[in-house]
């Protein structure tokens, strides 16, 4: 007895002590989910872990879900994502697309991924991303480019999981005169699951050219409800709420910036 | 149970025999090195421990002394396995180490190879089979960095080729030859060229750069060593006379009591920290005596006042223990510069709970050493001879061992002193604790004794750490030191003080899956920037380290690191970080095996840097600094093309991101005659290695 409460008090703050060293600068969570838990979600299992850490798609039910995101309450920052991933017999298929309109700028994502159990508690995956960027600006010009993720995700033991992703490593060239390139980010997260109902998520990200951040979450559900909170200092403080049925999945998320005010973000998922 | 233990231990042997030795004093060597950022005398080490792991160490008949120094156990363990004789007497059987605290499962996995119950004593008798049974070992090692370096660009040096261009080619190699005959008889020779020295040039017609050679007897009847040819001198702490390079402060918390035992051979690649003669030791009974005489060149800045004058003295500013770099016409001119003679002696005896000795040497150098005049060093050794005398100590009582050493210099009869304890204070916690005491004025030539310098002088400081096994899969460790300096140092203008702090939470669920949690801050006091009035400001350097390591399947291993750094002077805070992923692919059973990793790190400026451990060929220097922020990937690939006959290839690349508001037109990496251009570096290594057994 002595022996699991220290073993679970150690592994709860070590989650929680690492999560007081958070700084820096990330690209927004990009669900409703994963900004409820301030961006904590490289090994949360759903439809939208092609972006976050695709080898997860091997652990994850089959799932449709869009997402609706508004940064800031700008209307010209806002973002449609839809994601669907099935499990087949030789692998996890992932599929998303995601177009932000920002003024005259259009981004368009359109990504497909593969994942694979190497094992009864380990997979690893891969996915295929092509950017499409629209301008009429006369600065910024249209441009298509390919990038390129992988990640693996590893269940420790019943209560402990690891991911690790690292997405576009060889920095796509984005524009050739000004020569720029797309961030390289790497990603390292980890899930405690304290109890069945309450689960602690923290993930280290790492952008090219940018300090590491650390973003920390914890959800807890109840029956079909689920309640969760996060923080990172790129939003300083999240909180979502969740509700599903076997089949309908809903997902809200508000996240707190200091400076630049509240951002919704909306899931609505089909499982099947 | 038992017949789940002889199971266990079946499958331990099976892992261990398809171990190769490479492989298993590479694991030590990363356990050592990844956690230590102190520089690390790597051949040495490598060459010690491989001979440890060909020549097990009879765990019954090994004392104190031998227990201590083995590298493959600790401190710690060493205590428990000499109280564990004391209380049981011998072991019967090997696996009667898993009764032991300090002993998990997996380090008997790790240290099978390096331990046996029989003895292998060697007699006159046998000698002749000296030659049959040894064996031979041939190594050497080429490296070239690409693009060429600015000193290597000979159209950019026409103008000045007195003192900025390299005299040789950018290749490194080294060719080593060993002859091993168990622990007893060795000989040798190690030759390298550093990338930029000449070879078979004007300046090195006989071909390399620098070249050791050694003859090694030891343990044998009563003489316990002779040494012809190179070799080195460690006694007590190190504090007197230490050639060698030992571990600095680490999570081995044990690594605070260096475990010297006399002459050694010199196997490293070191090009000045050596002796060069001849040393015997006779072991009489329970007395051993050592005497010792060396003569040799070293390098250093040698400077005639007057040339007119032959009888003015040479003055040297300074003296290269660690040197060797001979590249360019400046460094050539440093090379040999001094001559160099010591002579000296030991006197060791053995008591029922540990031995006690005395140190002494004298050191006469060719020229007086005057090192530039300023406040912080009015104190440092002035002259052209001195001599040292110690005095060290080394206990056991129970399941508490008691160490040190005090040593008296010449040099305005300053003392050296550092006293130690290592606790079992139960089964779940062990500790550790050090006093030092190194006065102002106190000769650090030659000297490795524990502290927060690396030089032991100006000193004092008291060290606690402890190693706290909570349970089975978690285990908590860690150390606290306090020094000040009585005297000005060269960052600090004033006496200061300062702290370190070692944190560190282990974690092992199972045989496949181990992580940690380091916390480090240092806290020193140094001069603030600005200002007229130099005063001392607190300058904290907070380092964080989370590092997973997971076996996927039977010879897949990944690992994964997070690491950061937040660099605080005076208020002034800059920031560093580091993420890697790691695969080692070692199949059973394979002749092939590789290893490599993508690193990705954030550096805002070099006191931010973040060290990490890489594979790399046996013996080759595997610490990396990452001091800048970019990508850097390496692959290593080993093949065993038969029984004593192994490759190692590796490829490495440097790709620093560029500033995106750099004013240079073109990026270039390093500075000086370091300095090379664009933002790619890449290292080409090629290693081979044939034994004969």
């Amino acid at each position: 007895m002595y022996t699991c409460i220290v073993g679970r008090l150690s592994t709860v703050l070590f989650v929680c002590f690492i999560s007081l060293f958070s700084y820096a600068i990330i690209p927004p969570p990009n669900n409703a989910v994963s900004v409820s838990l301030g961006g904590a979600s490289s090994c949360y299992r759903n439809a939208f872990a092609i972006e976050n850490n695709v080898a997860v798609l091997a652990f994850s039910d089959n799932q449709l879900a869009l997402n609706g995101n508004n940064r800031f309450g700008l209307g010209d920052y806002s973002s449609l994502a839809l994601a669907g991933n099935v499990n087949t017999k030789l692998a996890a298929i992932g599929l998303s697309y995601q177009i932000a309109p920002f003024g005259n700028l259009t981004t368009q994502k359109t990504g497909i991924g593969i994942a694979k159990k190497l094992g009864e508690n380990i997979s690893a995956g891969i996915a295929l991303n092509y950017h499409t960027l629209n301008s009429t600006d006369a600065y910024y010009q249209s441009t298509n480019y390919l990038t390129v993720s992988a990640g693996i995700y590893y269940k420790i033991n019943d209560k402990l999981n690891t991911g690790f992703q690292f997405t576009n490593p060889n920095r796509s060239r984005l524009t050739s005169s000004p020569e720029e390139h797309s961030i390289a980010l790497y990603r390292l997260g980890f899930e405690y699951a304290v109890t069945s109902d309450l689960a602690l998520y923290t993930d280290f990200l790492q952008a090219t050219e940018e300090p590491l951040d650390l973003n920390a979450g914890i959800e807890i559900k109840k029956e079909k409800y689920a309640i969760r909170g996060g923080f990172g200092l790129n939003q300083l403080v999240a909180i979502g709420f969740g509700w599903q049925t076997n089949t309908l999945h809903i997902d809200i998320a508000g996240s707190f910036h200091n400076q630049l005010g509240f951002s919704p973000s909306l899931n609505i998922g089909y499982a099947f | 149970m038992r017949f789940k233990s002889i199971l266990f231990f079946l499958a331990v042997n099976v892992v261990v025999l398809a171990q190769t030795d490479n492989e298993i004093v590479n694991q030590f060597i990363e356990r050592y090195i990844e956690n230590t950022a102190d520089e690390v005398d790597i051949q040495q080490f490598a060459s010690d421990l491989l001979l440890q792991y060909e020549n097990p160490l009879d765990l019954n008949n090994a004392d104190a002394t031998e227990l201590f120094e083995a590298r493959f156990i600790t401190n710690f363990q060493a205590l428990d396995i000499i109280t564990h004789r004391e209380k049981f007497g011998d072991f019967i059987n090997i696996y009667e180490l898993q009764v032991l605290e300090t002993i998990s499962l997996e380090d008997i996995q790790n240290i099978l190879p390096f331990i046996t119950l029989k003895s292998t004593n060697i007699s006159l008798k046998n000698f002749k089979q000296i030659g049959k049974d040894g064996s031979h070992q041939i190594l050497s090692l080429v490296e070239i960095n690409t693009p060429k370096v600015r000193g290597s660009l000979i159209s950019d040096t026409l103008s000045d080729r007195t003192s900025s261009h390299y005299t040789g080619s950018p290749l490194y190699n080294n060719l080593r030859y060993r002859f091993d005959y168990k622990r007893n008889i060795s000989f040798g020779i190690n030759m390298e060229k550093d990338a930029g020295e000449s070879f078979l040039g004007d300046n090195n017609p006989s071909g390399y750069d620098y070249y050791s050679y050694y003859f090694a007897a030891r343990d044998i009847g009563k003489l316990k060593a002779l040494h012809l040819g190179d070799f080195q001198a460690n006694f007590g702490q190190g504090l007197t006379l230490s050639t060698g390079l030992a571990f600095g402060k680490s999570s081995i918390i044990t690594n605070s009591k260096r475990n010297f035992n006399g002459f050694g051979a010199y196997r490293s690649l070191r090009e000045n920290a050596y002796l060069r003669g001849g040393a015997i030791a006779l072991e009489l009974s329970k007395a051993t005596l050592g005497v010792f005489a060396s003569y040799k060149n070293v390098d250093g800045n040698a400077l005639e006042i007057d040339t007119s004058d032959q009888e003015a003295p040479i003055v040297a500013m300074s003296l290269q223990e660690d040197g060797g770099l001979h590249r360019t016409p400046s460094e050539l001119a440093d090379k040999d510069a001094i001559s160099d003679f010591q002579t000296g002696f030991y006197f060791d005896y053995k008591l029922p709970f540990g031995r006690i000795g005395t140190v002494n040497y004298l050191r006469k150098l060719g020229a007086v050493l005057e090192p530039s005049y300023q406040p912080y060093n009015k104190f440092n050794f002035r002259g052209d001879e001195y001599y040292k005398n110690g005095l060290y100590y080394d206990f056991v009582y129970r399941n508490v061992n008691l160490y040190g050493e005090v040593s008296h210099s010449s040099f305005e009869h300053s003392i050296g002193q550092v006293h130690g304890a290592l606790m079992s204070i139960n089964k779940a916690l062990d500790a550790s604790l050090v006093y030092r005491n190194y006065s102002k004025s106190f000769i650090t030539l030659q000297s490795s004794s524990f502290g927060e310098s690396s030089n032991p002088a100006n000193e004092e400081g008291l060290y606690l750490g402890f190693e706290a096994r909570l349970n089975k899969e978690i285990k908590l460790l860690g150390y606290y030191d306090l020094f000040t300096s009585d005297w000005l140092r060269s960052a600090a203008s004033a006496p200061s003080s300062g702290s370190d702090f070692w944190g560190e939470l282990q974690y092992k669920p199972s045989r496949s899956f181990k992580a940690y949690y380091r916390f480090r801050t240092e806290t020193k006091q140094a001069n603030s920037e600005g200002g007229e009035l130099k005063q001392l400001s607190q300058v904290t350097t907070q380092r964080h380290r989370i590092h997973i390591a997971y076996t996927i399947s039977k010879g897949i291993e990944l690992r994964n690191r997070v690491e950061w750094s937040i660099y605080d002077e005076g208020g002034y805070k800059s920031k560093g970080s580091l993420i890697y992923q790691d695969i080692i692919f070692k199949p059973f059973g394979s002749n092939l095996q590789l290893s490599g990793r993508a690193a990705y790190s954030v550096i805002e400026q070099f006191n931010n840097r973040i060290y990490s451990f890489e594979q790399v060929p046996l013996y080759d220097y595997p610490l990396f600094t990452h001091s800048f922020s970019g990508m850097r990937y390496y692959l290593l690939a080993r093949y065993k093309v038969k029984r004593g006959l192994d490759f190692w290839f590796r490829y490495a690349i440097s790709q620093h991101d560029e500033p995106l508001n750099s004013l240079e037109p073109n990026y270039s990496i390093g500075s000086g005659l370091n300095k090379i251009n664009g933002n790619i570096k890449r290292t080409f290594t090629l290693q081979i290695k044939y034994q004969i057994k």
